[in-house]
């Protein structure tokens, strides 16, 4: 085929010398047609990753090419092809940037802080062809503009730290692009942006590709994304291609049993849980008029002229004995605010009122002596996002599920010991690996302990801050089931926060959608998924990706109300960042903040 | 960038008045001074004469005033018996020891002070940068472990040791001049480019010495911030630009690396001035350590306060150039504030 741009045959990648080689790519063969993109598709582990990094030649030095060949063909159309694998160093500097360009998972820490946009992307042009200052920059002004910059020239000369996250990658994909690639490598290049922003950014590198025919190799475990933009996929596991060929017919009928599964785990908005019974005023956490705010760092010794920043505006949120609710909303809309006042991690401003009721009788956190907030903070739980660094590398399993226990001073070794023991049984895991250090856990594994030491207090609420956010979408499903169940069992009741609708639906009875500080839209899920009014809402439905190849994002609607600007929204939904519309009844216990 | 600049000599004026006052109160610490000491002396001796001129000294340097004034005096806040006549007014008190007033009895000590640590400090960041760099992309490699040597031998091998050593075999095979920071004849001279020159040949052998042990501990330093620079995700981003490797280390990584590099230029500084006495003493420099070692023993204290005052001079001016370069090298502190 002379119009493949890269063929990938039998490549097999070994880490680590020695003795035991752990082979994590074994015999992985592909080919990317030139004009067309390529879904790699697997879980963490799969080896995707370290595929596409050995194409750019970017591996670790503990990492070794044992077999196979990588064919990259620079000129369509002529007969010539190069192996990657054995050109020279200088050749394959040649190439990267200006042949095969990549774009990183991690749009925060993939641009150096030191230096601007403007001189990181046009350090590619200066690299790769030779044109003078002026004409640089002339050239990554238009580019930063192809990629949706409203402000180009002051994009040229801005810092990394001064753009949020959606806008970075804009950055990094204007600088993989500048120099009109052959071939595009995506690694998860939206895994680490809101659901809205994911959107954006495929339809950005789609529009780069319809503009310079480049081919686009993109690394992602998440179907909704395949379907959107593939052309074909290939599956992989644990380093072995799985299945592949066209993206349209795997999709619709897979035949490998392992991406049956995939399609199967992938999120969707689930609507068809019964609605929950109308909530009686038996209410666990009432918050009224939850304010906070922050002052920014002024400049100047003591900080003259430092700016209000409205972290939360008067949310009312009320969590039913043991019902679910949910805080959805985009980065920086103040959900993990909410749930930290909630817990009393940080007080509100004053005039918020949070009333607690475990059982005995309704109080506030503010009336709290030393030995009742010990008490409060047994009954308050939590799940972080991130089950890598929530739990501490240096202790084993048995410490971790035990040091509460300790902390409160609730039992003794031995029945810590047999509490431990159930509460791993419970979660799914071997009592036997106690002993055990977190490292030697999967990211789901490691959730499931984080749950377990979260439960070992029988706490009343839990709360759930992305939960799942940073786990595979099949290990995901699991632990979702995993919190339905300990539910009904331990009649918790969860404040459960995402930036995922589809996440959110297995799970809420009520759901809040914030905004910029302030709740946007508050229904029941049943309500909120049939008949969303606000468009911001809209939005973050319509982003949820599909992985059914013929349900393509809408894009009409995200952009109506992404990017939490609340001026941009159509009446009578707009409103000025200064003062807020009213949140205004719109049905029974549906709530819209809308002119009325 | 001009406000912060203001704002930092702000602090660091504030910051000094306070330095000042601990200095005077510490220096002050001890029971006695030095003229208490030579009175009771004398009148051991029944020199009633001698005892006369001591008391009429006490009076002219307020000694028997209250602390707090004898400090405001001292640094010229409050008049003294000869009215204004303090730091601010550019009088840096009277040495009983030598019997001459501070300025003169420093003289030219002061920015040969300035001069060896200068120096010193250059030797340590010229040599400790390639090398530390070199370690850290050669990481576990025989570059890393022969710099690690070198290292470690400068860190434990004694600094008189060291100079003595050097000192003998620069005469001998380099006909380096030895001890001193010039010729006798220059001593007390007018500048010129015969002493210029001398004074350079008189600083090679104290600023390897000085500067060794400095140097390893830096190129640690160095090493493990560019370690964990090496790893972050923007070098993969320039590798995969395609940049050259030398290019990408240096732009990219040790850019991110020299931030605590240059912050250490602050610490850097009191701690070569007092790290050297004992160097000071062997290579016999004309250098502040030695001279404060003196005036704390003898209880001289105004020349011992204006020493340590210098000092903290120093490191506050060490301070202030390392914020200002953090500043320059880097926009996160330049533009903290901006377009949020």
């Amino acid at each position: 085929m002379s119009d493949t741009i890269l063929s990938v045959s039998n490549l097999g990648v070994t880490f680590g010398k020695g003795r035991n080689p752990h082979e994590v790519v074994r015999g992985v063969s592909f080919s990317i047609p030139s004009g067309k993109t390529l879904a790699l598709v697997g879980e963490s582990g799969s080896g995707k990753s370290v595929t596409c990094r050995t194409i750019m030649g970017l591996l670790a030095p503990n990492a070794t090419v044992t077999r196979g060949r990588i064919d990259y063909r620079c000129h369509i159309g002529d007969g010539n092809t190069e192996n990657l694998l054995t050109v020279s160093q200088r050749r394959m500097r040649a190439i990267r940037g200006d042949g095969i360009a990549m774009i990183f998972q991690e749009p925060m820490s993939s641009l150096s802080p030191f230096h601007t946009i403007g001189a990181q992307v046009s350090e590619m042009l200066a690299l790769h062809s030779e044109s003078d200052d002026r004409s640089r920059r002339e050239r990554c002004i238009e580019t930063f503009e192809a990629v949706g910059f409203a402000d180009p020239e002051r994009t040229f000369d801005a810092y990394p730290f001064e753009l949020s996250g959606g806008m970075r990658q804009r950055a990094m994909i204007a600088m993989a692009t500048i120099c009109v690639p052959n071939l595009l490598i995506a690694d998860e290049p939206t895994t680490a942006l809101d659901v809205t922003t994911q959107a954006l950014i495929l339809d950005l590198i789609q529009k780069r590709q319809a503009d310079t025919g480049m081919s686009v190799l993109l690394v992602t475990h998440d179907l909704g994304v395949v379907a959107n933009v593939a052309d074909y996929v290939t599956v992989m596991r644990q380093g072995e291609v799985m299945e592949s060929g066209p993206a349209h017919d795997l999709l619709c009928t897979p035949r490998h049993p392992y991406l049956k599964r995939l399609i199967a785990a992938a999120p969707a908005i689930d609507t068809t849980r019964a609605p929950p019974p109308a909530p009686d005023n038996d209410l666990i956490v009432r918050a009224e008029d939850v304010s906070k705010t922050y002052l920014s760092r002024g400049r100047g010794l003591f900080g003259v002229g430092s700016e209000k920043i409205h972290a939360l505006r008067d949310v009312n949120l009320s969590i039913p004995r043991g019902g679910t609710v949910a805080l959805v909303g985009e980065s920086g809309s103040g959900k993990s605010t909410l749930a930290r006042i909630i817990m009393r991690d940080e007080r509100p401003d004053a005039g918020s009122r949070i009333s607690y009721d475990m059982g005995e009788g309704p109080f506030t956190a503010d009336t709290l002596d030393a030995k009742a907030m010990m008490r409060f903070r047994q009954d308050v739980q939590i799940v972080f996002q991130d089950p890598y660094s929530s739990l501490s590398p240096r202790m084993t399993v048995q410490d971790i599920l035990a040091e509460p226990l300790k902390v409160h001073d609730i039992c003794n070794r031995a029945e810590r010991r047999e509490r431990s023991m159930a509460m791993m049984r419970r979660v799914g895991l071997s009592p036997d690996h106690l002993s055990r250090f977190p490292h030697a856990f999967s990211g789901g594994q490691r959730q499931r302990i984080a749950i377990a030491r979260a439960l070992a207090l029988e706490p009343k609420l839990l709360i759930c801050d992305e939960p799942t956010s940073a786990l595979d979408v099949s290990v995901q499903a699991q632990v979702l089931d995993l919190l339905a169940e300990l539910r009904e069992e331990f009649g918790l009741s969860y404040l459960f926060i995402s930036h995922d609708l589809a996440v959110v639906s297995h799970l809420a009875d009520e759901i809040a959608v914030m905004c910029r500080g302030a709740v946007v839209e508050q229904a029941p899920a049943k309500v909120l998924f049939e008949a969303p009014l606000h468009p911001y809402t809209k939005a973050l439905m319509a982003a949820a990706p599909d992985p059914h190849p013929d349900h393509r994002l809408d894009l009409n609607a995200i952009s109506l109300g992404a990017g939490a600007r609340p001026e941009a929204w159509p009446e009578p939904y707009r409103y000025d960042r200064r003062d807020p519309l009213p949140l205004r009844e719109v049905d029974t216990r549906h709530y819209v903040r809308m002119d009325a | 960038m001009i406000r912060y600049l203001a704002n930092r000599i702000a602090t660091m004026a504030v910051t000094l008045a306070v330095v000042s006052a601990l200095v005077f109160f510490i220096i002050n610490l001890p029971p006695g001074d030095f003229l208490s000491n030579q009175i009771a002396e004398l009148q051991a001796q029944g020199e009633s004469a001698s005892v006369a001129k001591a008391e009429f000294l006490r009076a002219q340097y307020s000694l028997d005033e209250p602390l707090w004034k004898q400090y405001l005096i001292w640094i010229g806040a409050m008049p003294g018996p000869d009215g204004y006549s303090g730091l601010l007014q550019g009088d840096y008190g009277w040495s009983f020891e030598f019997d001459q007033p501070v300025a003169e009895v420093l003289g030219e000590t002061l920015w040969l002070t300035v001069l060896v640590n200068l120096a010193a400090m250059l030797f340590i960041y010229a040599v400790s940068l390639p090398l530390g760099t070199l370690a850290a992309v050669r990481a576990g490699g025989v570059t890393d472990y022969a710099v690690a040597f070198i290292g470690y031998l400068g860190l434990a091998t004694p600094n008189f040791l060291l100079a003595l050593i050097l000192l003998y075999y620069g005469e001998r095979y380099l006909g380096l001049p030895i001890g001193g920071l010039m010729d006798s004849r220059f001593e007390g001279e007018p500048f010129s480019f015969d002493k210029f020159k001398s004074i350079i040949a008189h600083l090679i052998v104290p600023t390897i010495v000085i500067g060794t042990a400095g140097t390893a501990s830096m190129i640690r330093r160095l090493r493990a911030n560019l370690l964990d620079e090496l790893g972050k995700p923007y070098v993969t981003t320039a590798k995969a630009k395609g940049l050259h490797p030398t290019k990408r280390v240096v732009k990219y990584p040790l850019r991110a690396a020299l931030n605590p590099f240059v912050a250490d230029i602050g610490n850097l500084l009191p701690s070569l001035v007092s790290g050297s006495v004992l160097v000071s003493v062997v290579l016999s420099l004309p250098t502040l350590g030695p001279a404060l070692l003196a005036a704390l023993r003898s209880q001289d204290h105004y020349l011992a306060g204006f020493i340590l005052l210098f000092v903290s001079v120093l490191t506050l001016a060490g301070m202030l150039i390392s914020d200002i370069l953090l500043a320059i090298l880097d926009p996160r502190i330049r533009f903290g504030g901006r377009g949020r």
